[in-house]
């Protein structure tokens, strides 16, 4: 970038003051900056120099900016007008639109996503913490279905803290990190794609393996252990009066979890009994879904909500809820 | 409310504005506060054109009318961040060397001013 030939010299004549000269040359360079981009986007800019912003609609702080004379200002307190872009004589064939249609589609569609994604997040984090107690546990009938609710309006997901009949002993708790889990007969933590330094428990979880071997191992199968959670099924209502059926009943049910500072998402599995009660923790997450969480690094903990996925059709894919 | 800080930069660079050399310059001078505001605003104003015409300069031309459009609908939104970063390669760092450059056009106005004696912008220096 030039440095500008600030010439003080030339017109310090008609100079009264220090600072006068100083604002001078400060401006001549601001007007630099303003100049070269009018040269090189004129169109989107000077549409946005031209239209008139109503100083009553706009707040103080902005008012200042307008008032100066400030193209930055400008840039980001006036609205483009579409019309103003096809300069005269222009020609657009029905190729070049279709092209620029698609191509700035595409970018609207990308920083739509970005913004969305975002704000369902942070307005899902912000419905959950207005209803949730201040206490972790068993939420109330009341509360528990309004956070239904919510998970249903944002993410279409039909999540239900009960599930024919079957409850776990709480639903709104702390979950810590687990190892991965130990898929079929012979598995190793080299044979696992991704996060190894999490490590791999030394035997089964509670329910098995999650198939036969490595070469009959499906996808689905690969992808519950990916996204699986400990519970603590050992806990739940009825457990010692009807252990064996509702292992059965708990064994690779389909849960999904809610980061309530944070608003991420995951659907996964039951597939672990634990953590132990000593540890203060209600629930475990594999790494991937500790990942998804962003409750994988530092405590490598957090608060989250835990309902069954009611998805009879078996719809609802497993991992991050995007 | 005259000598209040107002302005605000895009939140999507804002990290990256560092101007402690010619905020230190303007200090050292025989200026009022109001004065020295004025001028590190004019400072700040023109990084932010500086950098919008980088990004401008950067991204595909389809994208301009939508880039702008956001930036005027959403200037404080971390998605305008993730989508430059995204688009313009090696962001941060080009964009930190561009505020660099236009801080250094500044400071040199202010050197110049400074080896002018003051006798001479008072006009008492013979013809």
């Amino acid at each position: 970038m030039n440095v500008l030939p600030i010439n003080l010299k030339g017109d310090s004549q008609k100079l009264k003051s220090k600072y006068k000269a100083l604002e001078k040359a400060f401006n001549t360079r601001h007007n630099d900056a303003v100049t070269k981009l009018l040269g090189d986007y004129e169109h989107h800019v000077k549409a946005l120099l031209e239209t008139e912003v109503p100083v009553k609609s706009i707040g103080s702080s902005t008012a200042k900016l307008l008032s100066a004379g400030v193209l930055a200002g400008a840039l980001v307190l006036n609205p483009l007008k579409t019309e103003n872009f096809q300069s005269e004589g222009e020609t657009a064939t029905s190729t070049n639109v279709a092209n620029a249609m698609t191509q700035d589609e595409q970018t609207r569609q990308l920083l739509k996503n970005f913004a969305a994604k975002d704000e369902l997040k942070k307005a899902l984090a912000t419905q959950l913490q207005n209803s949730l107690p201040g206490k972790l546990g068993t939420l109330s009938p009341d509360v528990s279905e309004q956070v239904s609710r919510i998970l249903m309006q944002t993410t279409g997901i039909n999540a239900v803290s009960e599930l024919d009949g079957k409850r776990l002993n709480t639903d709104y708790g702390m979950i810590g990190a687990e190892q991965h889990l130990l898929r079929y007969p012979g598995d190793s933590i080299a044979q696992h794609d991704d996060l190894q330094q999490s490590g791999i428990a030394p035997r089964k979880g509670a329910f098995g393996y999650f198939a036969k071997s490595a070469s009959s191992m499906t996808e689905d199968e690969m992808v519950r252990e990916k996204y699986y959670f400990a519970v603590q099924t050992f806990r739940s209502p009825d457990w010692n009066q009807n252990v064996y059926q509702l292992k059965e009943w708990f064994k690779f049910r389909k849960v999904v979890a809610v980061n309530t500072k944070t608003g991420d998402v995951v659907v996964g599995v039951i597939g672990d009994a634990g953590p132990a009660v000593w540890t203060g923790k209600q629930f475990g997450g594999s790494p991937e879904v500790m990942r998804e969480l962003h409750l994988d690094k530092g405590m490598r903990k957090g608060e989250v909500i835990l309902f069954f996925v009611d998805d009879p059709g078996n719809v609802i894919p497993l991992g991050p809820v995007k | 409310m005259e000598n209040e800080r107002y302005f605000q930069h895009l939140s999507f660079y804002k990290e990256l504005v560092e101007l402690d050399e010619i905020e230190k310059m303007l200090n050292e001078i025989e200026i009022s506060e109001a004065e020295r505001t004025n001028l590190l605003d004019t400072v700040h104003k023109t990084i932010q054109i500086e950098i919008v015409k980088f990004v401008l300069d950067e991204i595909p031309q389809g994208q301009h009318e939508d880039f702008l459009r956001f930036l005027h609908q959403k200037p404080a939104d971390e998605s305008l961040g993730v989508f430059v970063k995204r688009s313009v390669e090696n962001f941060e760092d080009r964009a930190r060397d561009l505020i660099t450059h236009v801080q250094s056009d500044f400071k040199n106005a202010v050197l110049d001013y400074l080896e002018t004696s003051e006798e001479w912008l008072e006009g008492d220096l013979g013809s």
